[in-house]
């Protein structure tokens, strides 16, 4: 559940935007512990104005390791709901084996 | 949950920490790339061999370029005195023979008569020269008679043994005759041409003075005028032969000299000519010593930089080196540290056989989260758990030995698994702490062949069961540390003698870029084999499932029912 990437980050990119108030924050790439404290700034300022509902958008994701799991959760904790939309395979399996799927809404 | 990077990981015969992880104290000393003070003091090799190759080509170039000024200097110096030469030869020789051989033959066709001789020489016999004594002879067989004489008086006795000599040795010559005549004082060029008539032989001698101190000076203008100049009577250059010289230096002449001998009536003239300064203009002079000068400072330069950057290579080198070991010793006491927070010695449990496998990922020097328990709580149970606290370095560290501390007292106050993860939630927070944990606790009833499971978040277990392995279907609830409800997540299972429950953390079955499923099922597949022993398939399953270079740690534990 460890991942480390030392000396360069991971590649992502990461695009907000709303849909009707709600802050939809959009990753492709991979999501990782080099990556995830840039990631948490988006989120940061996503969640500034309020919203009491997150989307993720992981259509573009290929990877991700537990830090991202840690991510997902730690917004999960801030707002009343978050969506997690279109997971590729691996990642959706990865909820699912760590008991996400609980906390997280998955919407395929 | 993690990728398959790096390199490294030892899977240790008997379980528990591999020996390899521990840091000795050879390893700590090891020189990797440590060499302080090397190459600080003396200069570098490379830094010499710039040095010696320039000062090498620089003195090949100025060698070579005043060798060649040399040459020039030399050629242009005999083509300059070679012309002098020629022109002295033709000079010399027509003034003599003008002046004196005329008069020769103008006398010998007037029979000796004076006054057209004292005609004759009038304009070449004066108080300034060419000449300022002259004589007029004529022979009678072998007695050289007097005839006339005009101008100073002769250095050359008339009446003297010398003088008849002389004339006589003028008429047997084809061409005039020159002789030296000395007195303490004075020197003079003493010339004699003879003539031979219908009435007889006569012959004009004549007397030109030489400079005292045989210096003479060259008006700039004159083509002798960058040269010096010393000129010998005779083939050798001796210094009672000088006739004169221009030349302030010393004589014989030294250096770039150049030597030519012209005819002057019987004998010679010896010129030797030598450069005041350079022919070829001052930069052919100046030329080997800016190559030789600049060649020499942009040597030191190319040295200088190559010492300096040789030395930065070195210090950069050295640099890596010290990081490096930095690296190995932090990784060593990082796993010395993850070793000691792991059991050192699982309890015996009768009627079990347990064994373990940790492996630290090769990935970064971080300590990861890694750990399992086996806690004995009566005489038929215990509990086992095994957990992985997300993220890595001493904070998870610290997190891992909390939650295994927590879990440990939870477990011996005889709190079923559901419970003791309830509780563990309670002193983990992944907003507060930055981490969470996935964990999978066990309650085995080793006489009645029973596991109570709960699960929060972790991989489920693998049950061996008659020779076939399959994963424990079992709901997952959320991990330590993430608010959520666990309270779904549990199993119970039924055991046989020989069965196999197999938990391990993600870093055995998970690669980049793969579906969790196929690590899973890699791992239901070699649990299936055959094995001599519980530790034979932990081995197996490690190595075949990790590889060589699992890049993130492994915890594997292993429980077997020996009746």
């Amino acid at each position: 559940m460890a991942e480390l990437n030392p000396g360069n980050q991971a590649p992502i990119t990461v695009t907000t935007r709303t849909e009707g108030g709600t802050p939809v924050v959009s990753l492709s790439g991979e999501l990782d512990l080099s990556n995830t404290g840039h990631v948490r700034s988006y989120l940061d300022d996503a969640l500034a104005g309020g919203s009491e509902r997150l989307v993720f958008d992981l259509s573009g994701l290929e990877f991700m390791d537990s830090s991202g799991i840690a991510l997902l959760a730690a917004a999960a904790q801030r707002v009343r709901e978050v969506e997690i939309r279109e997971p590729p395979a691996t990642v959706r399996r990865l909820l699912e084996l760590t008991g996400l799927t609980e906390i997280l809404r998955i919407v395929s | 949950m993690v990728s398959m990077r790096q390199s490294a990981g030892q899977v240790s015969p008997a379980g528990r920490v591999s020996p390899a992880s521990v840091a000795s104290p050879a390893s700590r000393a090891s020189p990797a790339g440590r060499s302080p003070g090397r190459g600080r003091r003396a200069a570098s090799g490379a830094a010499v061999a710039v040095l010696v190759t320039g000062l090498v080509i620089t003195a090949i170039l100025a060698v070579v370029t005043l060798r060649g000024h040399q040459r020039t200097e030399g050629k242009l110096l005999a083509l300059q005195s070679r012309l002098i030469a020629d022109a002295g030869e033709a000079e010399d020789q027509l003034y003599v023979q003008d002046h004196l051989g005329a008069a020769a033959s103008l006398a010998a066709a007037t029979n000796g008569n004076v006054a057209t001789f004292r005609k004759t020489v009038s304009t070449s016999v004066t108080a300034k020269g060419p000449f300022i004594a002259g004589s007029l002879w004529r022979l009678s067989g072998s007695s050289a008679r007097l005839v006339a004489a005009v101008g100073a008086r002769p250095l050359l006795a008339p009446a003297s043994a010398r003088a008849a000599a002389v004339i006589r040795q003028a008429a047997a010559s084809t061409t005039f005759v020159v002789s030296e005549i000395a007195a303490p004082h004075e020197l003079r060029l003493g010339l004699a041409a003879a003539a031979s008539g219908p009435d007889g032989t006569f012959v004009v001698y004549a007397e030109e003075p030489l400079p005292a101190s045989r210096r003479i000076s060259e008006p700039a203008s004159s083509p002798v005028a960058p040269l010096n100049l010393a000129v010998y009577l005779g083939r050798v250059q001796s210094s009672a032969a000088l006739l004169e010289s221009d030349s302030a230096a010393p004589l014989p002449l030294r250096g770039t000299t150049f030597t030519s001998r012209i005819r002057f009536g019987n004998t010679f003239l010896t010129i030797t000519t030598s450069p005041r300064s350079s022919l070829s203009g001052a930069t052919g002079v100046v030329l080997p010593w800016a190559i030789a000068i600049g060649g020499l400072l942009l040597t030191l330069l190319a040295a200088l930089l190559t010492e300096r950057l040789t030395r930065g290579r070195a210090s950069a080198e050295r640099l890596a080196g010290e990081i490096r070991q930095l690296y190995v010793e932090q990784r060593s006491v990082a796993e010395t540290l993850q070793g000691a927070l792991l059991p050192q010695e699982l309890p015996d449990i009768p009627g079990m056989q347990i064994a373990v496998r940790y492996l630290p990922g090769a990935t970064g020097v971080d300590i990861g989260g890694d750990w399992y328990d086996v806690v004995p709580v009566d005489e038929a149970r215990f509990v086992f758990i095994i957990g992985d606290v997300s993220g890595r370095g001493v904070r998870a560290a610290a997190v891992m030995a909390s939650l295994q501390f927590a879990g440990r007292a939870h477990a011996l106050e005889g709190h079923p698994p559901a419970t003791i993860l309830d509780r563990l939630r309670r002193s983990l927070d992944l907003e507060r702490d930055g981490h969470f944990a996935t964990v999978l606790c066990g309650l085995v009833d080793v006489s009645a062949h029973t596991v109570l499971l709960a699960n929060a978040g972790h991989l489920p277990p693998l049950l061996r069961s008659d020779g076939e392995a399959r994963l424990v279907t079992i709901k997952s609830g959320t991990p330590i540390g993430i608010r959520g409800s666990s309270s779904r997540a549990r199993a119970e299972l039924t055991t046989g003698a020989g069965d196999v429950l197999i938990a391990y953390t993600d870093g055995l079955v998970e690669r980049r870029g793969e579906i969790l499923d196929a690590g899973l099922e890699r791992l239901e597949k070699v649990a299936s084999r055959d094995f001599r022993s519980l530790d034979d398939m932990l081995s197996s399953i490690v190595t075949e499932l990790s590889g060589d270079e699992p890049a993130d740690d492994i915890a594997l534990i292993g429980l077997q029912w020996l009746s």
